[in-house]
């Protein structure tokens, strides 16, 4: 049988800004190789040339479903090349940001994982809960919709506000009903399970080799997690544990993700019950000393590592980005050999995001 | 077709034209456009996001009569460019416009895609997508609110009742 | 396995055909070696201390200094999770003749990041089974003939 060769994207429902070259026989998948590139806008060489401040929103547009993780790794480096302490308060705010993004990406992704799969409710649902219940508290947190910039270097931009913790934890109440639902409609779906379980198997060791990360690398059974194996901001004083599916498909992908935003909301109660009281940042020098620094910190799709060279102006000399999207390339050699119909469950259950690894 | 047919064809063409921007017809014909606009679901960039909150339960553009956005090029009428648009990506964004049918819009969302935004000094961007496509509707900000996005639409069904109906080649 | 045994057994084992190991902060050490050296070097911390993850591949262009660094991050991943430690390795590149040997054969996760630093720095891997366009535009030859965008003489408009 002869093989056809077609590219799905960049003008595709769902693909987004990117392409995938597919070699097809009959029904089967020979070959899948990604094509990224088309969201290349050059961050790391603009950054060189803007003041590490204004780099904050810069390197947050690489990733805007997950903002807070991104502008964390960079401000965690800096502060370190500055030999400061952030206050505790600040600390705390950190991780409240950071887990309620997490909770975004992961809506963002589980709505798209449904229309995917043809269920057009999940879709409507993660969009609409998304939308009312996280960017919501968000923006009241910090002042926007998605892109807040809203953690620098020393700390944060503003203190929370007033009521907050009372309106996150009746959001956060909602929520949990809300994730019984998705449970029961969704995740407990026998059409969802058929189209995902025993798709796009990732074995553990293969995992690691490749070197792909975050719930990818723990739906494949490695308790692989910056949070705890490196804590950040106020991580070791908290109290959550970390999903591992040893199965490696992608349903248990989906399940890793579908678990953390749950523990994630446990994690920003905890945050809250914990708060303490005192500043919000200290006071930066727009010079940082000369030195190199590499910041790791686990953002929603997995390990987001920021390696720094200062050479002692007010401009970064290199900055580098090592995303997870892009180290999670590698993941789109599932694809070979499995059927077209799973192409969809499989590129979804790596939660791709362009952007990021083009930056 | 002979030369003469040619003519006959042009002539008809105008006169046809003449009698459809008659107001009453005007009017209904774009009364008929206003509120089927079909979106091609092309994402350029991050301001997809705010998109697909804007498709979505909450700003819903769908009541203001955008439709589902999973449709082919052939039945498009809209384009939303969404955010930067890349040296890489503007090739394939002039080839998905010159697919669809004409009358066709399209609105430009987010700073990048008007001016070049926060990556102005990049050097794999074009600076504002009307370098490359005819431009109807520019919607500011970083990324645009999906209310934001709204209005673009009513701005733009603004636009097509007013305007001219065009049935000549190439509008 | 602390930082201080690493340090001594790299500098045991190694001496002269490595830089001095430099200890920058807990958990964080940078080795730099010259590229003769480097496959050795590679196959001995991975086999002995079993870094196994390779975390990024950078470089840096210094220009006043006429050369190339490529730094690899590599830790070591279990299936409890991370070791937090990072070992570093930065290797020097002449940036008249920027190759240097790619490391794919010992891990084979920089595959993506060697490709994207050789498109962007113009730095050759030798070894590497697929280097080819990635981030760029397909008429980047056309625009810029022989520019390198991560390189410090490529200049933005506005510098
Ligand atoms: S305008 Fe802002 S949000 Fe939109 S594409 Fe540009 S950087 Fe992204």
């Amino acid at each position: 049988m002869s093989s056809m060769y077609f590219s799905v994207g960049p003008q595709h429902p769902g693909s987004g800004h990117f392409r995938m070259k597919i070699t097809l026989q009959g029904d089967i998948i020979l070959n899948a190789e990604p094509d990224p590139g088309f969201v290349h806008r050059s961050v790391e060489k603009i950054a060189e040339t803007r003041e590490y401040l204004q780099n904050v929103p810069l390197i947050e547009r690489q990733c805007l479903s997950d903002v807070s993780s991104v502008t964390l790794a960079y401000a965690m480096g800096i502060e370190e090349l500055l030999g400061i302490e952030v206050p505790p308060r600040a600390q705390y705010i950190r991780v409240i940001m950071c887990e309620l993004s997490r909770i975004m990406s992961h809506l963002y992704w589980l709505a798209i994982l449904g229309i995917f799969v043809g269920h057009s409710t999940m879709f409507m649902w993660g969009f609409g809960d998304r939308d009312i219940l996280i960017t919501e508290t968000a923006e009241k947190i910090a002042g926007a919709r998605v892109s807040y910039s809203y953690i620098i270097p020393g700390g944060v931009r503003y203190d929370l506000p007033d009521g907050i913790k009372e309106h996150t934890m009746k959001t956060l109440d909602y929520f949990q009903g809300r994730l019984k639902e998705y449970d029961a409609i969704f995740f407990s779906n026998p059409i969802f399970k058929r189209r995902t379980k025993g798709v796009g198997v990732l074995s553990r060791s293969e995992a690691i080799r490749l070197g792909v990360t975050g719930p990818t690398l723990r739906g494949s059974g490695v308790r692989g997690d910056i949070r705890k194996d490196a804590p950040y901001a106020a991580y070791d004083e908290l109290d959550f544990e970390i999903p591992v599916y040893s199965e490696g498909d992608s349903y248990s992908r989906s399940l890793v993700r579908f678990r953390e935003m749950k523990i994630s909301s446990s994690i920003i109660r905890q945050a809250f019950e914990n708060l303490p009281e005192g500043d919000f940042k200290v006071k930066t020098r727009k010079k940082v000393p000369e030195g190199e620094v590499f910041s790791r910190v686990e953002a929603a799709r997995g390990e987001l590592a920021c390696y720094l060279i200062s050479d002692g102006t007010r401009k970064p000399y290199r900055l580098k980005m090592s995303t997870p999207s892009f180290r999670n390339l590698p993941g789109f050699s599932l694809m070979k050999g499995s059927m077209l119909a799973d192409m969809p469950p499989i590129y979804m259950s790596l939660d791709y995001w362009p952007l990021e690894t083009d930056r | 077709m002979s030369a003469v047919g040619n003519a006959f064809v042009g002539r008809l063409r105008s006169l046809v034209e003449k009698i459809v921007n008659v107001n009453p017809i005007r009017y209904l014909v774009n009364w008929s456009k206003l509120y089927s606009l079909w979106p091609v679901h092309l994402t350029t960039a991050c301001c997809s996001v705010e998109f697909g909150a804007a498709n979505c339960p909450r700003f819903d553009i769908g009541r203001m009569g955008v439709a589902a956005f999973f449709g082919s090029l052939r039945q498009c009428d809209l384009i939303i460019i969404e955010g930067t648009v890349t040296k890489k990506m503007a090739k394939r964004v002039k080839k998905i416009y010159s697919q669809m049918p004409s009358p066709r819009y399209v609105i430009a969302m987010g700073a990048c895609a008007i001016s070049g935004g926060l990556f102005y000094n990049s050097y794999n961007i074009i600076k504002g997508v009307d370098k490359i496509l005819p431009v109807d509707v520019y919607v500011p900000g970083c990324p645009p609110r999906p209310e934001a996005l709204a209005h673009a639409v009513l701005l733009l069904q603004d636009k097509i009742r007013k305007g001219r109906v065009n049935i000549t080649k190439g509008e | 396995m602390n930082e201080a045994q690493i340090i001594d057994e790299l500098r045991d084992k190694f001496g002269e055909r490595i830089g001095t190991p430099e200890r920058l902060r807990q958990h964080r050490i940078v080795v730099t070696v010259e590229k003769e050296n480097l496959l050795d070097l590679a196959k001995f911390v991975k086999d002995t201390y079993d870094l196994n993850y390779a975390i990024s591949v950078s470089g840096i262009d210094y220009p006043e200094q006429n050369k190339f660094v490529v730094v690899y991050h590599l830790c070591k991943m279990s299936e409890e999770g991370h070791l937090p430690l990072v070992l570093t390795l930065k290797v020097p590149v002449n940036r008249q003749t920027p190759r240097t040997p790619s490391l794919i054969s010992i891990w084979q996760s920089v595959e993506w990041h060697e490709r994207e630093t050789w498109e962007l720095f113009g730095i050759e891997f030798e070894g590497h089974p697929k280097l080819e366009r990635l981030l760029l535009h397909e008429d980047w030859d056309e625009e810029f003939p022989n520019q390198f965008p991560l390189r410090k003489d490529f200049l933005l408009e506005d510098e």
